[in-house]
């Protein structure tokens, strides 16, 4: 399953990757089409914005994934192997929780935008469509960690030392 | 204070100075609300974007976050494009004149139904100042803006058609980007209101300015419906009526205000250009043709313009 | 409340919790536990927070500096100011100060000048036998020159919000900005001296002129976006852009050294050192909204009024705020906060708006390299890979060294002043 999910991983990136380059293009053109034609898109800055938007959260969701998000490991990586077990836990359990439950809120946010209507001020594009970016990633943010609860607790039973025991490692998933 | 029942956050992306005529609109109201609903209302100012940047604080108020927000009109037409008709060019010939017709019961009736979609109202709409064109290059008849790139400040057809009939180039840049923007010459001039030009010191890069006729920033303070039905029936009448009462606190500064801040401009170095009475009615009549074909294309923006109209015909 | 803005992120942080999940978490339980606001706000904030145009040039920038180190144009720069300072102890050391100087004056992001200056010449140094914790420590401070010297973001939202001449500001903030690089090579300098690391080559015309000769189309890249932001051609962030379009050319067709696959993967890479920092961004740009709506910067503010202090006794107690307050937020943020409640005591105590906002982006600029929250820390430990602990250690001498120079531009304000009035043309 790991490596179907791989694969799709890459596939976004390499969607969101095209898009970088072509809000690149895009900015590129306007700064051209000043010069050349004296025109510009009143809209591309706004466009570029929201491809950029789209592109962190989206992006974070593989991010999650391959463990990549930022922290501090200032304490945690002193503490035995038993006690960062327990700290695991604790990560996965409150990533579960928080971005389920704000991945929800969320969701209750743009579909009131989508009530309302609401367009953005320059393309005119409905905004709900950038906005829901934030609720998929949230909520694929805490799919992702209860994975990874599931799997750290299987390895907790079988492990032969059981709960907190030193020098058991903690089951690397990738 | 902590007694009090609910909290009124007011967010504007302008400072909060002694001149300006919206600065002492909002301590006025502060001052009103809190007193006539005997501290259960606190009035929280929040100048200078300090809630985060305008597009946000317009979602705040209909999401409820904010209970208030004082943005120019342009960023009003996401949850209503009928907020748009209010940039119509030569509406107005100053600014006692918008107060008039703004308030004036005909045009308030008109105006709290804007919003209606996204449960919001203008609790006011008020002119800002005059809008005034900055540039380098000396500015004093419409034949002067041929060919020059300039920022407009929006991106609808009514904010930019008119001023294309004259030869500009419309450039869309963040304020933060206009002062530089001029000073290396990505745009030769920026419409911009006299508060933005003395506050960011405009005088430094570009010191020419000249008022543009019967062109005026237009802010519209929204409030969440929402918030009015959660104080209740009492409450909401006090805040309506120190809405109110807060446009004399307006009103008074309405000639001191521009009148400081054009010597202000003049002190820091810079130029006020002026039109002669026949170029100022050519720009104006020439804007207000392209205003009026644009208008003519949309049939709800016709009715409300036509309503706006006959109301400033009348006072 | 003090327990959910204040320990309990410092807690999850020490635990190793993703920063994104502490900020949003402490976030959380502040508005669901404490306050009477509606949970919208947090989706709100998320959003509106990255909704800034001036963030574009962030991963345009990292894209940039990804297609220019894939390639060789990187290398060329590099071999080219080494070829100039080679003679110097150090030399290596001094290239990256002079590196990021150069991308500072190009850009107005600190981030991405980290990003792109990491990525070449920390591999570079450590080639060259530097400590790997002092050359994390280098790329990562040095980087934050970046918003001193013009176009700075965080000297327009000062500008704008304080009412001061953005100009002024861009023309004080260069002596500082060239005092700070000084600073920086002399330290850089003595350090590689003493400790005898890094290689030195005797500069000679021979290798000058074929180092110059492979750049050329290197040298482009700055000249380009310098030329086209001060000739007026575009805006800061367009010429990131335009960087990134330029870099491809270069290395597609002049070069020819990226197939177009090559291409897409350095705009994959980007995504994920974008992705990694934007959702900070977001949780940052909540966090800071919850503090000014629970009125903290006016509360600590009014609190310094209110002990009748002198002008320099202000300096000194602002200075200390300011660099507590950059271990948490980012500059812009906390720029967006402070300003409108510093600048009427400033007024007050009769202190220049122009010399206050240099030493208020000067020690904003210094919370971008010190722990918890400093952004340029994560990108570092992003791009190079390394532990936040290593990059801590490696931060704390150059952080003195950027003390020493705030302390002279604090108390010296002939040195803002003169720049300004130096570099004000028109
Ligand atoms: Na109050
Ligand atoms: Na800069």
């Amino acid at each position: 399953m790991c490596g179907k999910v791989d694969r799709f991983a890459q596939g976004v990136l390499v969607l969101l990757g095209l898009m970088l380059l072509a809000m690149v293009a895009l900015s590129v053109w306007n700064v051209v089409s000043r010069y050349v034609f004296s025109t510009s898109l009143l809209w591309a800055d706004e466009i570029a914005v929201f491809g950029m938007i789209v592109m962190g959260w989206l992006g974070a969701i593989v991010v999650a994934w391959r463990r990549m998000d930022i922290r501090m490991s200032v304490v945690s990586d002193l503490l035995p192997e038993g006690a960062q077990r327990w700290v695991m836990v604790a990560q996965q359990l409150t990533t579960v929780i928080l971005c389920g439950w704000v991945a929800w809120l969320s969701w209750g946010y743009v579909a009131r935008l989508l009530k309302f209507g609401m367009t953005s001020d320059g393309a005119r594009i409905p905004i709900w469509t950038v906005h829901i970016c934030i609720t998929v990633s949230l909520a694929f943010m805490s799919l992702i960690a209860l994975v990874r609860l599931v799997q750290t607790l299987r390895a907790f039973r079988l492990s032969p030392r059981r709960h907190g025991a030193r020098g058991a490692k903690p089951e690397v998933v990738k | 204070g902590f007694a009090a029942d609910y909290v009124m956050k007011i967010s504007s992306p302008a400072p909060l100075t002694e001149v300006d005529p919206l600065s002492a609109w909002m301590t006025a109201f502060e001052a009103g609300v809190e007193e006539a609903s005997g501290g259960r209302i606190d009035v929280q100012l929040y100048p200078s974007s300090q809630l985060g940047p305008i597009p946000a604080t317009v979602e705040g108020v209909v999401m409820g976050t904010i209970e208030m927000a004082m943005p120019a009109i342009g960023f009003l037409t996401g949850i209503d494009p009928r907020f748009q008709v209010l940039d119509a060019v030569g509406l107005f010939d100053d600014e006692h004149h918008a107060l008039k017709t703004l308030t004036d019961p005909k045009v308030r009736t008109l105006l709290s139904e804007f919003g209606a979609d996204a449960g919001v109202e203008p609790l006011f709409v008020l002119t800002s100042g005059q809008a005034n064109i900055v540039s380098r290059k000396k500015i004093a008849t419409p034949a002067d803006l041929q060919g020059l790139k300039m920022r407009t400040g929006g991106a609808t057809s009514l904010v930019n058609e008119p001023l294309e009939a004259f030869g500009v180039s419309p450039v869309a840049l963040p304020l933060g980007d206009v002062l530089p923007g001029i000073q290396t010459g990505t745009i030769d001039a920026a419409t911009i209101n006299m508060p933005v030009s003395v506050g960011f010191k405009f005088a430094d890069v570009a010191s020419e300015s000249v008022y543009v006729p019967g062109k005026f920033g237009i802010i519209g303070g929204i409030v969440s419906k929402q918030f009015l039905a959660t104080v209740g029936p009492e409450l909401e009448a006090v805040i309506r009526e120190q809405a109110v009462k807060a446009n004399d606190a307006y009103e008074a500064k309405l000639d001191s205000g521009p009148k400081a801040l054009e010597g202000a401009w003049v002190k820091m170095g810079g130029t006020l250009n002026e039109m002669s009475a026949a170029d100022t009615e050519s720009f104006r009549g020439g804007m207000v043709k392209v205003v009026e074909e644009v208008v003519a294309k949309d049939a709800q923006m016709q009715a409300d313009y036509d309503v706006l109209k006959a109301a400033a015909g009348e006072h | 409340m003090i327990f959910a803005l204040g320990a309990l992120p410092l807690g999850l942080l020490v635990f190793g919790f993703p920063i994104f999940i502490v900020l949003l978490l402490a976030s959380t339980v502040a508005l669901g536990g404490f306050m009477s606001m509606p949970m919208t706000a947090i989706h709100q904030n998320l959003f509106g927070s990255l909704n800034v145009n001036g963030l574009l040039a962030v991963p345009f920038f990292i894209l940039a500096g990804e297609l220019m180190s894939r390639g060789t144009v990187s290398f060329r720069l590099v071999q080219f100011v080494r070829s100039l300072v080679g003679g110097l102890p150090g030399a290596l050391g001094v290239t990256t100060v002079g590196t990021a100087t150069v991308f500072g004056a190009i850009s107005g992001s600190s981030a991405a000048a980290v990003a792109s200056v990491g990525k070449v010449m920390h591999p570079a140094m450590t080639e060259d036998r530097y400590p790997a914790t002092f050359s994390a420590g280098m790329v990562t401070s040095v980087s934050a020159i970046g918003i001193i010297i013009p176009p700075s973001i965080p000297m327009i939202v000062y500008g704008a919000s304080s009412e001061t001449s953005i100009p002024r500001l861009y023309a004080a903030g260069v002596l500082p900005g060239l005092l700070l690089a000084l600073a920086l090579a002399v330290y850089i300098m003595a350090r590689a001296g003493m400790d005898g690391f890094g290689s030195r080559q005797r500069p000679d015309l021979a290798t000058i002129l074929s180092a110059t000769g492979r750049a050329v189309w290197a040298l482009g890249a700055p000249v380009i976006v310098l030329g086209g932001i001060y000739g007026g051609v575009f805006s800061p962030t367009e010429a990131a852009a335009v960087a990134c379009a330029y870099s491809i050319l270069v290395t597609r067709f002049v070069f020819a050294e990226l197939s177009w696959a090559d291409i897409l993967d350095c705009a994959v890479q980007t995504v994920l050192f974008t992705s990694q920092i934007l959702v900070i961004v977001a949780a940052a740009g909540l966090f800071a909204w919850l503090l000014t709506v629970n009125q903290v910067p006016q509360t600590i503010v009014a609190w310094i009024s209110g002990m009748e202090i002198s002008a320099w006794q202000f300096l000194i107690v602002i200075n200390l705020l300011l660099l507590v307050w950059g271990c948490f937020m980012d500059p812009l943020s906390a720029i967006l906060l402070l300003t409108p409640v510093l600048v009427p005591v400033v007024d007050a105590l009769d202190i220049d708006k122009v010399h206050f906002g240099i030493i208020m982006t000067l020690n904003l600029a210094i919370g971008l390299f010190t722990p918890p929250f400093g952004i340029n820390i994560f990108v570092a430990q992003s791009v190079l890979g390394m532990k936040t602990t290593d990059i801590y250690r490696g931060v704390f001498p150059f952080f003195a060294v950027f003390l020493l120079v705030l302390v002279l531009v604090t108390f010296v304000p002939a040195v803002a002043l003169t720049s300004m009035d130096l570099f004000m043309f028109d």
